[in-house]
């Protein structure tokens, strides 16, 4: 599996890339689509968070492993669920054995706490997290203070939604995942409008 | 690398285990999840791969056929390794899209998301789904491209993929293989437009194959990465061996149990380090589910030493706490590519990285000067000597605490760019053949050119004369204008625009007969190549109205009136444009005209007279036995008494036994006709009686007239016997 989701989801570390990768244009060989957390959610159907409830593998319509998960939802930051959302990812291992595995397609374990940012469904009614492992991210309650944000496969860990800033993110034991919250809503209103104006003046 | 988050403690301990099995794979593996075996083919010698016939809307010029050969051969060209991919070529296979068949492993671009693995805006580039046995034996493997949501180039199109690159990395994935934690890798996870440097393996996927799929011994180094604060033992470090020249040479992911092997190595010295998987590339890429633990920082380990085969314990490899300090962002662009010979500038995001931290590359011939630090990026620039070997080397940062930071295989040196100057011929036949000399500069041994769907290879069916000089030949290619691009091992490339163009040139080899009558109505037979419908002929520069395609290589003309003269310009032009000329000639004669021949056959002993019917024979004409009816070629001249200009008497030739082709040709003019089997030589009867054969007139003093008169009345008509000769008829 190749993905091309290089995502930078830091705010004030972006910015300073960003003028960066200006300066060094000339010197980078290739030009790599920034996806900032706003690109990861606007990219998504569904941004939603809570615990991966079950999980059944079944064959699809290729007479290949598919699997439907069932998201027992905290939040839906976008998309619109309520309680639950079933969606289903290609892959997975049959009873009897026999298994598909789409390298790079994230695991999703039952029990886990992951925040989701979901595709729309393809036409086979399958979905995928957006850019595979990095719209996977796992929630990590630490008994001991506020929960925490875990990344997968980028860097949101060092994103600190409070502040903006990004320098000595990396010492701190946690993140505030209420803050992250409020990010996400932030995000959800400004995609709101945006497409209530959109609709406006197309109409 | 390495980073003070307890974060990454809790993501060691908290990643989602499908598998905990005691599995510690060389490179990365992908792996059953009910069983944890490591998947693999169990017929590696013959993987076939099927390129799908619609190939890429992007590349309507079919140029995806040799990027995905040449991502085949990226695979197939590792020595010692079992691991084949077999190009399938059968037409009917190659129209099948049904991927999910066990029976076909396609490549294929999915150009409307048929799969159905493509929802938009998923940002996944290929994929491949392996699907095997819970065994680990591999089933089945496709890899499909997503047509439907990306661009995909063979020529560094802005915005577009590059084919070769991304199908190399897939190949990888069909192979059996995961993810690798190096960011220069080619299962490096991730891809940017306009990225070729993954079209050629890293030493991680050749001692994958030397792992999975070994031809021969190879050794292996063991041990345990545990923590030097506690003694605990790390779970999923990734333990790497750099070879004696500071290269990026091998690597492991350690087990449940903090143990690794590193498989695959030849004789040598390896220093080993243990680093977190967590920068750019961490355990959410695998998909093994396997426990990765980052609580720790970068640290070198001991030198060992390998013979031929044969394991290596090294005890334990203890490794550092963490620390505020990593290098490499999935954000970044990897490799980063050292020309050797020049110097470079990059910059890399990261963490900690201060003013007092010091960088530098594990190949220590390869010189780095930093431009600016700034905490969570860091500028520099790389320089490589002249004499730099290819491949890929560490970066090394160090803060002011003493704290490492190792990026696996972040740097890969290559060649400067192959240039493609000029191509000493500029047009050839479709057909092949024709001998190019490619001018320009930076070739190196082992450069492979492509030109169209073929790919030549240095040793093979090219020759890398000198760093400017390439020599090959080509072979058949469907007729276009192509782009030669030349290719360096490492996968650089250089490209000559439309440098070289196959079309359809038709070529005359005999024209015959070389003349006719004046007064037209000659059939002539040209015989060459590349002969297409539509395909003109013209003599002495008028245009020949009545023209029969036998095949690619045979026209019949019934000539237009001439004068008489010649020899003229006789031109076959195809539709291309392309033209072949010969010659031909007009006289004020008639052409001779055969009817007919008795008796039809004669011993092979030679001298049974044969009477020859027809009309316009004179005192030039010659009669060949065994010549041939197309090209007037070969044959055996006998003397000839002329009876009359409608009867020739001759005394049959030895010849060996069989039907031949009989010519009448006028020797001043060149004037002829032929018919076709029309004359059988047969072996003397054994037993002595009788005497010839049936047809044979009764024994007796030779009596040409006679013998003329004892003619049956078969009259075989030319056209007849042309229509016999076009068996072959098939039009193209
Ligand atoms: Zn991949």
């Amino acid at each position: 599996m190749r993905t091309f989701l290089p995502i930078a989801l830091v705010g004030a570390l972006f910015l300073v890339v960003a003028g960066l990768g200006a300066a060094f244009r000339d010197v980078s060989a290739s030009t790599v689509e920034k996806l900032d957390l706003a690109g990861l959610f606007d990219r998504s159907e569904h941004v939603v968070h809570g615990r991966i409830a079950k999980t059944s593998v079944r064959l699809g319509a290729h007479g290949r492993p598919e699997t439907t998960v069932e998201l027992e939802l905290t939040t839906a930051f976008w998309g619109g669920a309520q309680t639950s959302l079933v969606f289903t990812l290609p892959g997975g291992a049959l009873s009897d054995g026999r298994e598909m595995v789409i390298p790079g397609l994230p695991k999703l374990a039952v029990g886990e706490e992951v925040l989701l940012f979901l595709s729309r469904e393809s036409k086979r009614g399958l979905r995928l997290p957006i850019g595979l492992a990095q719209g996977k991210f796992q929630i990590v309650r630490d008994e001991h203070g506020p929960a925490v944000l875990v990344r997968g496969a980028s860097e949101l860990e060092v994103l600190d939604p409070a502040t903006k800033k990004s320098e000595k993110l990396e010492t701190r034991a946690t993140l505030d995942w209420q803050a992250t919250v409020r990010e996400l809503e932030r995000l959800a209103n400004v995609r709101r409008e945006r497409e209530a104006r959109e609709k406006a003046e197309s109409k | 690398m390495t980073s003070a988050r307890r974060l990454g403690l809790f993501a060691g301990a908290l990643v989602a285990c499908a598998a905990m099995l005691g599995v510690a794979f060389a490179h990365v593996r992908l792996t059953s999840s009910s069983t944890g075996s490591g998947l693999k083919w169990n017929s590696p010698g013959k993987i076939g791969i099927t390129i799908n016939s619609t190939g890429s809307d992007d590349a309507p010029d079919g140029s995806h056929v040799a990027a995905l050969r040449n991502a085949i051969a990226a695979w197939n060209d590792v020595p010692n390794s079992k691991a084949t991919l077999v190009e399938k070529t059968d037409p009917d296979e190659m129209a099948r899209t049904d991927w999910e068949s066990d029976g076909v492993h396609l490549i294929w671009f999915d150009e409307d998301d048929d799969s159905g693995y493509f929802p938009l805006g998923s940002g996944v580039v290929a994929i491949t789904p392996v699907w095997f046995q819970s065994d680990g034996e591999i089933v089945d493997a496709d890899v499909l491209f997503n047509g439907y949501g990306f661009d995909f180039t063979t020529e560094d199109v802005g915005g577009a993929f590059d084919i070769q690159d991304v199908a190399t990395h897939e190949l990888g994935h069909l192979l059996g293989f995961d993810h690798s934690g190096w960011a220069g890798a080619t299962m490096y996870p991730y891809v940017s437009p306009a990225v070729i440097e993954h079209r050629s393996l890293s030493e991680d996927e050749v001692h994958a194959l030397h792992h999975v799929y070994p031809v021969g011994g190879f050794a292996s180094i063991t041990g345990t990465v545990r923590r030097t604060s506690d003694s605990t033992r790390v779970l999923g470090a990734h333990v790497v061996a750099r070879d004696a020249n500071g290269r990026t040479a091998a690597s492991a992911l350690s087990n449940s149990n903090g143990d690794f092997t590193l498989r695959g190595l030849s004789a040598g010295d390896w220093t080993l380090y243990a680093t977190p998987l967590d920068y750019p590339v961490s355990g959410w890429n695998l998909s093994s589910g396997q426990t990765v633990q980052t609580d720790f920082q970068s640290t070198l380990g001991p030198t060992v030493t390998t013979q031929a085969s044969g394991a290596v314990d090294v005890g334990n490899l203890y490794v550092g706490a963490n620390a505020v300090l990593s290098l490499g962002r999935n954000n970044d662009h990897f490799p980063l590519r050292i020309v050797r010979g020049t110097t470079d500038a990059y910059f890399l995001r990261g963490a900690g990285l201060d003013s007092l931290c010091t960088l530098e590359c594990s190949d220590p011939s390869i010189t780095i000067q930093v431009v600016s630090w700034m905490n969570t990026l860091v500028a520099f620039d790389v320089t490589a000597p002249l004499g730099a070997e290819r491949g890929h080397a560490d970066l090394i940062v160090t803060n002011s605490l003493g704290d490492v930071s190792i990026l696996p295989a972040a740097l890969e040196v290559t060649p400067p760019d192959p240039v493609v100057t000029s191509v000493s011929v500029a047009l050839g036949s479709d057909l092949g053949g024709t001998t190019l000399t490619l001018d320009g500069a930076n070739f190196e041994p082992g450069a492979r050119v492509v030109v169209g769907e073929h790919v030549y290879v240095d040793g093979v069916d090219a020759t890398v004369v000198d760093d400017s000089t390439i020599t090959l030949t080509t072979t058949a290619t469907v007729p276009g204008l192509y782009d030669v691009v030349v290719l360096d091992p490492s996968g650089v490339e250089g490209r000559l625009d439309d440098g070289f163009e196959f079309a359809a040139i038709p070529t005359i080899a005999t024209v015959f007969p070389s003349a006719g009558s004046d007064l037209g109505g000659t059939p002539v037979t040209i015989r060459g190549a590349s002969f297409e419908v539509g395909t003109l002929v013209r003599i002495d520069g008028v245009t020949q109205t009545n023209v029969t395609l036998v095949d690619s290589d045979e026209l019949v003309v019934i000539t237009e009136p001439g004068s008489a003269g010649g020899p003229y310009t006789l031109e076959v032009e195809n539709t291309s444009g392309h033209v072949a000329t010969s010659v031909f000639a007009y006289a004020a004669t008639p052409d001779p005209m055969l009817v007919g021949v008795a008796p039809a056959s004669a011993s092979t002993a030679g001298g049974d007279p044969v009477t020859i019917s027809g009309a316009n024979f004179g005192v030039d004409t010659e009669v060949w036995f065994g010549a041939d009816a197309a090209t007037g070629a070969g044959g055996v001249s006998v003397d000839v008494t002329l009876v009359d200009a409608n009867t020739l008497v001759v005394r049959a030739p030895a010849h060996a036994a069989g039907l031949v082709d009989l010519v009448v040709r006028d020797g001043a003019t060149g004037q002829a006709t032929a018919l076709a089997g029309a004359f059988e030589f047969a072996e003397p009867e054994p037993s002595g009686g009788g005497g010839g054969c049936a047809t044979v007139t009764p024994h007796g003093p030779f009596e040409p007239r006679s013998a003329a008169e004892g003619l049956a009345p078969l009259v075989l008509a030319f056209a007849l016997v042309r229509l016999a000769r076009s068996r072959r008829f098939a039009l193209r």
